[in-house]
């Protein structure tokens, strides 16, 4: 058997299955208030909970870890059977998933990221496979429902943590070249934001226009040379 | 066949050029649907970079361009922030932003079937690879906004202007012809059709029944 690659986590590998399981019930429960049917919530809870890992594979062009190690495929399924009973027991606790999700979120832009620098891209082209590991999950389970993307519209920090603690990553892995504790250190912080921004409800803004303003800065400078 | 090209390497300042006005038009996409920062990246990035992403992940040779490069990243981040922040200018110069993506299609079709080419693909492969490379990025970009996408519905020609240059490169190689040549035909031949069809809103055709006009007209139509 080829050696396996077993993702880049300094973290004991069961972080990992543990993060697909939360990603997946997160999709399985959302397919659940849909309306959606077994293969509905099924689907849905593999994409969000391996998504992001199977894209990071695809993007470093290797083989996706989620299919030879086959935890990960049941670790998904496990997430569906329990979206698929027990829906309305887990909307109870949709301040718990939240915080799982952080969690998890946090430890897939470390994955995303570490995995990139060790494939040997550089600093930038790392950060961005690592958000795009980090947030893929809801990415896909939003396209897959056929809504516009949580991710994309304004509303409580989300890709934009993912996007902070990538970079935060790549720093301290430069600096410290200690991964466990430059993991630790940004899942925390990855964590602690999204908690804060949830409680204190921290809102991106949709995009501005700025062109008004640079326009009337060169306009008050024409008329004062007038 | 003649023997394979290397894949092409276009100079520098027309890849970054290709990719911050796609980045710009990402964006002006996103701002119109009021998305915020991060759909501004991410739907920028699409129009910017996902027709090769594709491209690269079909032909399996390894990370694709602007994982492995990172000065594209950097162009696109520059031509999204564009796009964020003078908005309201660049949709009055819709016809400036036209022209460029008509001539850039061009671009992005040659550069997917040389780089097909070289990874020794056949003449069909070829023109699919480099039809993707030239409208992935719009598709991805309309499923992350969540839409349907714009390639599949009536409009002017974009799929069909990129099948045609695509196709033009690969009988004038095919026949033994200057690979110069072969690459500015190409380019010449998507970005004219694609301009025309903007210019004089040329629409592609819908599916027409024939079945009814082929039945016996044995009942008046109306």
């Amino acid at each position: 058997m080829p050696e396996v690659y077993t993702g880049a986590t300094a973290l004991p590998m069961w972080t990992l299955y543990l993060a697909v399981v939360v990603g997946g019930v997160a999709g399985a429960t959302y397919a659940a208030r849909r309306g959606f049917d077994v293969i509905g919530v099924l689907t849905l809870s593999i994409t969000a909970g391996l998504g992001g890992l199977l894209l990071r594979d695809i993007l470093l062009a290797r083989g996706p870890i989620v299919l030879r190690d086959t935890t990960f495929i049941w670790s998904a399924t496990a997430a569906a059977v329990l979206g698929f009973f027990f829906a309305g027991y887990i909307a109870r606790f949709d301040r718990a998933l939240l915080a799982l999700e952080a969690l998890a979120m946090g430890l897939l832009a470390t994955v995303g990221t570490d995995s990139a620098l060790r494939a040997g891209l550089g600093g930038l082209s790392a950060i961005a496979v690592g958000t795009i590991v980090a947030t893929a999950g809801p990415l896909f389970r939003d396209i897959l429902g056929g809504d516009a993307p949580q991710l994309l519209r304004p509303g409580v920090f989300l890709g934009i943590i993912a996007l902070g603690g990538s970079i935060l990553y790549v720093a301290l892995d430069a600096w410290t070249k200690q991964a466990l504790l430059s993991q630790i250190l940004v899942i925390l912080t990855v964590f602690g934001t999204r908690l804060a921004a949830l409680r204190l409800d921290l809102e991106t803004r949709s995009a501005e226009d700025v062109s008004d303003r640079v326009w009337s800065y060169w306009g008050r400078k024409d008329r004062g040379n007038a | 066949m003649p023997d394979t090209v290397q894949s092409l390497a276009l100079p520098s300042s027309i890849d970054a050029l290709a990719i911050t006005v796609g980045a710009i038009s990402g964006a002006l996409h996103a701002r119109r649907r009021h998305m915020d920062v991060m759909g501004i990246l991410v739907v920028a990035f699409c129009g910017a970079l996902g027709g090769g992403v594709i491209r690269d992940i079909l032909l399996v040779s390894g990370p694709p361009v602007f994982l492995t490069s990172s000065t594209f990243l950097l162009y696109a981040i520059v031509g999204a922030g564009f796009g964020w922040a003078f908005s309201r200018f660049f949709t009055k110069a819709t016809i400036l932003l036209e022209v460029i993506d008509g001539l850039f299609i061009g671009v992005w079709v040659l550069v997917g079937a040389t780089k097909a080419l070289g990874n020794g693909l056949g003449f069909g492969s070829v023109l699919l690879v480099a039809v993707i490379t030239a409208t992935g990025g719009g598709v991805l970009r309309d499923i992350f906004c969540g839409e349907q996408v714009s390639l599949l519905l009536p409009g002017q020609w974009l799929a069909f202007a990129a099948l045609m240059g695509a196709l033009t490169f690969m009988i004038v190689f095919w026949f033994g012809g200057e690979l110069f040549i072969a690459e500015l035909l190409c380019i010449v031949v998507a970005s004219t059709l694609r301009m025309v069809s903007t210019a004089f809103d040329l629409r592609t055709p819908m599916p027409m029944d024939l079945s009814r006009r082929f039945r016996a007209p044995a009942e008046p139509s109306h």
